[in-house]
């Protein structure tokens, strides 16, 4: 998945790219929770995570994983070497789980909101009667 | 990924190593001394059994980043917000000339290639304008619509590249072959670079135009082509008055260079007013990209004509 790790500037965010780079952020510090995973590791647990949805490219995760650290809400927490391979553990600090609990929290009150709203307010019917008969596909007629 | 006769896993790994390690050494020194093992460990971990050749997405994605990083440690970040800078502005510096060249030159006349016979497209000089009024109503239906940009700029460059072909094929008047690139090429004449190039550049950076832009974006291109078309057409005129042997089109294209320029100026300023919310970094680096991407063909042009 290409993810753009900050808002483009084109004058005003956009907000598909603001919410695919919180998007990736935000599921690799979950895939941090539970237990220090390795690069491939957190590739693994992000897809998992995000349903296959979101398929992050070695430049982006480590772009990611530099921010994060610079940031202190990562650390290296060890390596290991397998055969020709290095892996290089990475963990949440405390304040990458204060982080992570405030954005969830704040995600949650967001979708709240928006669920309420929708709910409060049902969309607007564009097409006449007629015209939606004609347009329904016919299997919402029901069975004949 | 593993085509070839087979080897045995450990040997297969190996080589893999070794090719990915290759393609490692994309990335600047320091850069590699500190991740360099790491990702290829990575990549070894996401490889399918017995694969010999690192995987074609994954090698682009290599080289790319490295290159990104040894050109002044961008973020992907970076590249991404300066294309969106540069495209809106490359499709405004398309469409403004393109405006300025259909009613400035195609319509004024000058030089009158009719009078060599009736031009079968009426007011019109050559087909160049049919490209033209592409890049124009691409503009327009951006501007009013928000959305088909980047399927109608690429038509826009297909179209410029095949026009001198169409012409032939539709018995039309070419483009004038003295500042069309690629018309000179389909006569087997020097090239030169010049206005259908600079299309077809500006075309390509245009397709980083946002597939939905943000209506402050469309006000921005409207005013931008416009302002284009307005500075070409002012430059003429100067070039004329100052001249009587200077050929409208000079001060046209200096015109737009320094409509160009005035572009880069505003973006600057943008710059400046974003360093208040975010690191100057941030805001200078893509828009010093964006500037970039659009001086060359600027540049390019003007030069061409003196």
């Amino acid at each position: 998945m290409a993810v753009a790790v900050e808002a483009p500037l084109d004058g005003v965010l956009r907000l598909t790219d603001y919410m695919g780079v919180h998007e990736a952020t935000f599921l690799i510090l979950t895939a941090l929770v539970d237990q220090p995973r390795h690069g491939y590791g957190v590739l693994q647990e992000v897809e998992t995570l995000s349903d296959g949805r979101v398929r992050l490219r070695a430049s982006t995760l480590y772009d990611a994983l530099d921010r994060l650290a610079g940031d202190g809400l990562i650390e290296i927490s060890g390596e290991e070497t397998v055969g020709r391979r290095l892996r290089r553990f990475y963990r949440l600090t405390g304040q990458g789980r204060a982080s992570l609990a405030a954005e969830a929290e704040r995600l949650r009150h967001n979708a709240d909101l928006a669920a309420t709203r929708l709910a409060a307010s049902p969309p607007r019917r564009r097409l006449r009667p007629e015209g939606a008969a004609r347009l329904a596909p016919s299997w919402a007629a029901g069975p004949q | 990924m593993g085509g070839g006769p087979a080897v045995n896993p450990e040997r297969a790994e190996e080589l893999l190593a070794r090719r990915y390690r290759w393609l490692v050494r994309a990335y600047p020194a320091d850069y590699r001394d500190r991740r360099g093992e790491e990702i290829v460990g990575l990549l070894l971990d996401a490889s399918a059994p017995g694969q010999r050749w690192p995987a074609p997405a994954a090698a682009a994605d290599l080289l790319v980043d490295g290159l990104r990083r040894r050109i002044g440690g961008l973020t992907s970040a970076s590249v991404s917000g300066c294309l969106s800078a540069a495209g809106p502005m490359a499709l405004a510096l398309a469409a403004g000339l393109s405006l300025f060249w259909l009613l400035g030159y195609e319509l004024a006349g000058e030089p009158n290639w009719t009078q060599y016979g009736v031009s079968p497209l009426g007011p019109f000089e050559t087909s160049a304008p049919i490209m033209y009024a592409a890049w124009v109503a691409t503009a327009a239906v951006v501007c009013l619509l928000g959305r088909y940009g980047r399927p109608l700029i690429l038509l826009c460059v297909a179209l410029v590249v095949a026009m001198p072909y169409l012409a032939d094929l539709f018995q039309l008047p070419q483009p004038p072959g003295d500042f069309l690139l690629l018309t000179n090429l389909h006569y087997r004449e020097a090239p030169t670079l010049n206005f259908d190039t600079l299309l077809i550049v500006l075309g390509l950076v245009a397709l980083a135009t946002p597939a939905r832009p943000t209506s402050r974006t469309r006000q921005g291109i409207a005013a931008g082509a416009v302002a284009i078309t307005a500075v070409a057409w002012a430059g003429g005129w100067l070039a004329t008055r100052s001249d009587d042997h200077a050929y409208v089109l000079h001060g046209a294209v200096a015109g737009a260079g320094i409509a160009a320029a005035a572009a880069i100026l505003v973006c600057v300023g943008i710059a400046v007013e974003r360093a208040r919310h975010t690191t100057w970094r941030q805001s200078l680096v893509p828009l010093s990209f964006a500037t970039l991407l659009l001086v060359l063909p600027a540049q390019w042009v003007t030069q061409a004509f003196y």
